[in-house]
């Protein structure tokens, strides 16, 4: 099943998809799908604090800064795969590989589609960052549209949809 | 304690003196977290010394971090730095209330 946990920044989503993730994988492997990459001091010190949140969880941790389909191969259908996070891979997408808007999010669905496919769960962490009341320069309103899209598509398909508002789960879909 | 959330202009003030008027009421946390934080002071360690003299205190706070991230780093800091002081403000509380347009929706 596909588990969509949306947030805004420091409001404690990923502590809250890592424990989801703890609890639907069992004692089955949990991967970690990771998209920041390393551009600076500031990702560097959120990288070792999510490090060391992951710390003894047991989690294998696999980057993904481009997409996940190169690792269908390794996948079981047993594994629980948390992704993290979404806005980052659709940013890497956009802004390094130069794609398009449409390309990013038609790129990002087929992927989720066919890893969710391969595996038992896939918890996907994402952004709310729709709510600042600010008009943004083009390319940045595109690109939240585009992640806005990418949010709707996902939750349409997920059978979890969560916010996390000060580290409280309100859902808005549960089975 | 009681931890009391929601946007700008929602009616949060108001709600609170109304359903709570006999507690201390500590409004607009986020405003002073800033004000602290610029002033190279430590907003979350000051809050637990208010937490020592009035534990049964009503938190009012904006929430602020559903946004594109800043490209000012002091901002940055404190949209992060706020929000992590509300997930653990909100796990210590007996209750949290989001306000919305007026309403209260119970998150705890």
């Amino acid at each position: 099943m596909i588990v969509l946990v949306i947030g805004g920044s420091g409001s404690g989503k990923s502590e809250w998809a890592e424990k989801r993730t703890l609890e639907l994988s069992g004692n089955d492997r949990k991967l970690y799908f990771a998209t920041m990459q390393n551009d600076g001091k500031e990702a560097e010190k959120r990288i070792a604090r999510h490090r060391a949140m992951r710390k003894d969880k047991g989690f294998e941790t696999i980057e993904v800064p481009f997409g996940l389909c190169d690792n269908l191969k390794s996948i079981k259908d047993s594994d629980t795969i948390l992704l993290e996070d979404l806005s980052n891979l659709a940013a890497n997408l956009r802004f390094w590989k130069d794609m398009t808007e449409e390309e990013v999010k038609k790129c990002i669905l087929a992927d989720i589609s066919e890893t969710s496919g391969a595996c038992g769960n896939l918890v996907i962490v994402s952004n709310d960052i729709f709510r600042d009341g600010t008009i943004y320069d083009e390319e940045t309103a595109r690109y939240l549209v585009m992640l806005g899209d990418l949010n709707k598509e996902i939750a349409a398909l997920a059978e979890e949809v969560v916010e996390i508002a000060a580290g409280i789960p309100v859902f808005y879909k549960k089975i | 304690m009681i931890l009391i959330l929601g946007g700008f202009a929602q009616g949060k003030s108001e709600y609170a003196r109304k359903k709570y008027p006999d507690r201390y009421i500590l409004d607009d946390y986020a405003q002073s977290f800033r004000e602290k934080l610029a002033a190279g002071e430590e907003p979350e360690k000051e809050f637990e010394e208010i937490l020592r003299k009035e534990p049964e205190c009503v938190v009012i706070s904006d929430e602020v971090s559903s946004g594109v991230i800043p490209m000012d780093e002091f901002e940055r800091e404190y949209r992060e730095r706020l929000g992590r002081s509300l997930v653990k403000i909100a796990a210590e509380a007996e209750h949290v209330e989001r306000i919305f347009a007026g309403i209260a929706v119970t998150l705890k």
